[in-house]
């Protein structure tokens, strides 16, 4: 069982390595920086859900350090870290209330992920006017995250035989 | 799995996102006010120069430096530039700019780290910069107090400074 979960981790990996290298193809110009649609976002709470939040959060780290290393310099990887890493504490610790659906907990991920990057940004320029994109941001994270937890649902559905 | 389905406290949270957001674009209306007299050129965390917003100036940063920096009036007057009768003309400005980058960093200019701020009618932008996402040359021009147009990989700022004839306490810097 070890084995097949390191398995399916490594796939996991690089199929998220390949969402973010699609979306990244995608251009979107809505004027505000730091707009995404996180399609690597599902391969993330794929794995929250179907395996454990320790595996979700190598998953995640590793990919944005691929990444990063990869396509972009340390200073995407500072950014991306603050806003996967936030994220992905604050899924965890709604989806261990039992009180939200998948649905919840990923809206609050993509909330949470622009939430890390602003804060990360306002720290690293020390300046406050950056907040201000947090209105756009939280609202485009939270239908972000609605989209990736509609996809991970249906995933995560037809995926339920797969053993973990 | 019940957790697949969606649950009223989803709807609860996303209403509550819904008016974080809200208060945020409140805060941000009373931030940026609209006593902003100059603005304030920062790289790298230091701050480099200081314009009035009344004056027409091009100011060209390099690697955390100044560059070079010229006045609206000058700019045009030095170039000769006789075709174009009215400055706020963007391509024109473009054109111009462009020829004074010639003259003052050549081949350089297309460095990673260049930015290129421009002053004009009472305004402030980000002509061009070297960086990859090019969203400070998207960002719309900014004249209120605390506005601000930042290029995050260079980390250059450009801050209309408030004068703090409103009641916003401290900016940090």
């Amino acid at each position: 069982m070890r084995t097949n979960r390191m398995v399916l981790c490594g796939v996991l990996v690089a199929l998220a390595a390949i969402f973010s290298y699609i979306e990244a193809m995608i251009p979107i110009a809505v004027g505000i920086p730091g707009v995404k649609l996180g399609f690597a976002n599902i391969v993330v709470v794929f794995a929250l859900y179907k395996i454990d939040f320790k595996s979700a959060l190598a998953i995640s780290f590793v990919r944005i350090l691929i990444m990063s290393a990869l396509f972009g310099n340390p200073t995407m990887a500072l950014y991306s870290l603050a806003g996967g890493m936030l994220s992905i504490f604050v899924m965890q610790g709604l989806k261990m209330t039992k009180i939200f659906s998948i649905f919840g907990v990923s809206m609050a991920g993509g909330v949470f992920h622009n939430v890390g990057q602003v804060l990360m940004a306002v720290l690293v320029m020390e300046t406050k006017g950056l907040f201000a994109y947090l209105a756009p941001l939280v609202i485009i994270g939270e239908l972000t995250g609605l989209f990736i937890g509609f996809v991970t649902s249906k995933a995560l559905e037809h995926l339920r035989q797969l053993r973990v | 799995m019940a957790e697949l389905k969606l649950k009223k406290a989803d709807i609860v949270l996303a209403v509550m996102f819904v008016i974080f957001a809200a208060a945020i674009l409140a805060w941000s209306v009373m931030y940026f006010t609209d006593s902003g007299t100059s603005v304030t050129v920062t790289a790298r965390g230091e701050e480099l120069g200081e314009y009035s917003l009344s004056e027409d100036a091009v100011v060209v940063i390099k690697d955390g430096k100044i560059a070079g920096e010229i006045s609206g009036d000058e700019l045009l007057g030095r170039l000769e530039t006789t075709d174009m009768a009215n400055a706020d003309d963007a391509r024109a400005m473009k054109k111009v700019i462009g020829e004074y980058l010639d003259e003052l960093l050549a081949d350089d200019q297309y460095a990673g780290d260049v930015n290129v701020a421009v002053v004009s009618g009472g305004k402030v932008y980000m002509d061009r910069a070297g960086c990859d996402n090019q969203h400070c040359v998207q960002h719309q021009k900014i004249s209120r107090g605390n506005e601000q147009i930042v290029c995050l990989p260079n980390k250059v700022i450009l801050q209309i400074k408030d004068t703090g004839d409103s009641e916003v306490d401290i900016i940090a810097h």
